[in-house]
């Protein structure tokens, strides 16, 4: 799973929770134009933090050639959404997901999405002056691991012989493919 | 109020360039940009003066050209609410608008636009 397709569940989440239309919550850091002044929206950006334990690999014969071999690597991240809402109800909006965040429902979208919630952060009121007017900002942090993998495909010995010579004997050995 | 608007497309000093206005909308949260609207303006432009580039580009940006548009045409900039900057393609290179002033009342905007890349 990419950051973007995380990106792409947690908005889908936030939405559902809050029951908000379509485009009301967006990826952050987009080029493009927010919409109009009294119009509010919120953002996600997905940011990796830490590395939980050891990344650990496994080989497997590629079903398809025998002579490939699938490197699986695989590794946990512990990862924050955060989400910011601008304008209107901005605060109320992040306090409100803040406590449904507690829902099994929530708990369970994001199991659902590979995804595992740890906790949500204080809501933090971000209001400040935009061109002379103030804009109502709120912003919580969503903390979950998720799994990280790589899979790499590399070719692998083919079959050739060994012939090992010592001072009594010949011996010659065969060397086969896993 | 004296309007210049004649001396603005007068061919003696005006040029020929092509606005790009860029639109889109959003598809689930997403910015999707449309196919942008291109039309062909008449105009005056020159290089920017050292100290437009001062005033309106950040330190790193300087080294980049910087163009001053006349045009009796509307050339408008982003507002970071519902506006995205219009682009100026003119001899094979691209120009992003950062500033436009409204000189209506003399008969044209002068607008400011730095360069983005090939057009």
């Amino acid at each position: 799973m990419t950051l973007d397709e995380i990106n792409d569940n947690i908005r889908a989440m936030v939405r559902g929770l809050l029951s908000l239309d379509a485009n009301y919550v967006r990826p952050a850091y987009q080029n493009a134009p927010v919409g109009a002044k009294n119009e509010p929206f919120a953002t996600v950006l997905i940011m990796p933090v830490a590395s939980a334990g050891q990344d650990y690999s496994a080989f497997t014969v590629d079903p398809n050639n025998a002579n490939m071999l699938k490197e699986n690597i695989r590794g946990t991240r512990r990862l924050i959404a955060s989400i910011n809402f601008y304008r209107g109800d901005a605060v109320f909006m992040a306090t409100r997901l803040k406590t449904l965040m507690a829902s099994s429902s929530a708990i369970e979208t994001m199991q659902q999405n590979g995804l595992g919630y740890i906790r949500a952060s204080e809501v933090r009121d971000l209001t400040d002056f935009v061109n002379s007017l103030t804009e109502a900002r709120g912003q919580i942090d969503i903390e979950f691991y998720a799994v990280a993998g790589e899979r790499l495909s590399m070719p692998t010995y083919g079959r050739f012989p060994i012939a090992v010579d010592n001072s009594d004997n010949t011996q010659s050995l065969e060397v086969h493919e896993p | 109020m004296i309007d210049v608007s004649e001396l603005i497309g007068d061919p003696d000093f005006s040029t020929t360039f092509t606005r790009v206005r860029a639109g889109g909308a959003y598809t689930n949260g997403r910015w999707i940009d449309a196919t942008p609207v291109l039309t062909e303006h008449i105009g005056i432009i020159q290089p920017a003066t050292t100290e437009d580039a001062l005033n309106f580009l950040p330190e790193g940006e300087r080294a980049k050209t910087l163009i001053s548009i006349w045009s009796i045409s509307e050339i408008r900039m982003g507002n970071g609410d519902d506006i995205k900057s219009d682009l100026i393609n003119w001899q094979g290179r691209q120009y992003r608008v950062i500033q436009s002033r409204p000189w209506h009342l003399s008969g044209y905007i002068k607008a400011l636009a730095v360069e983005t890349g090939a057009a």
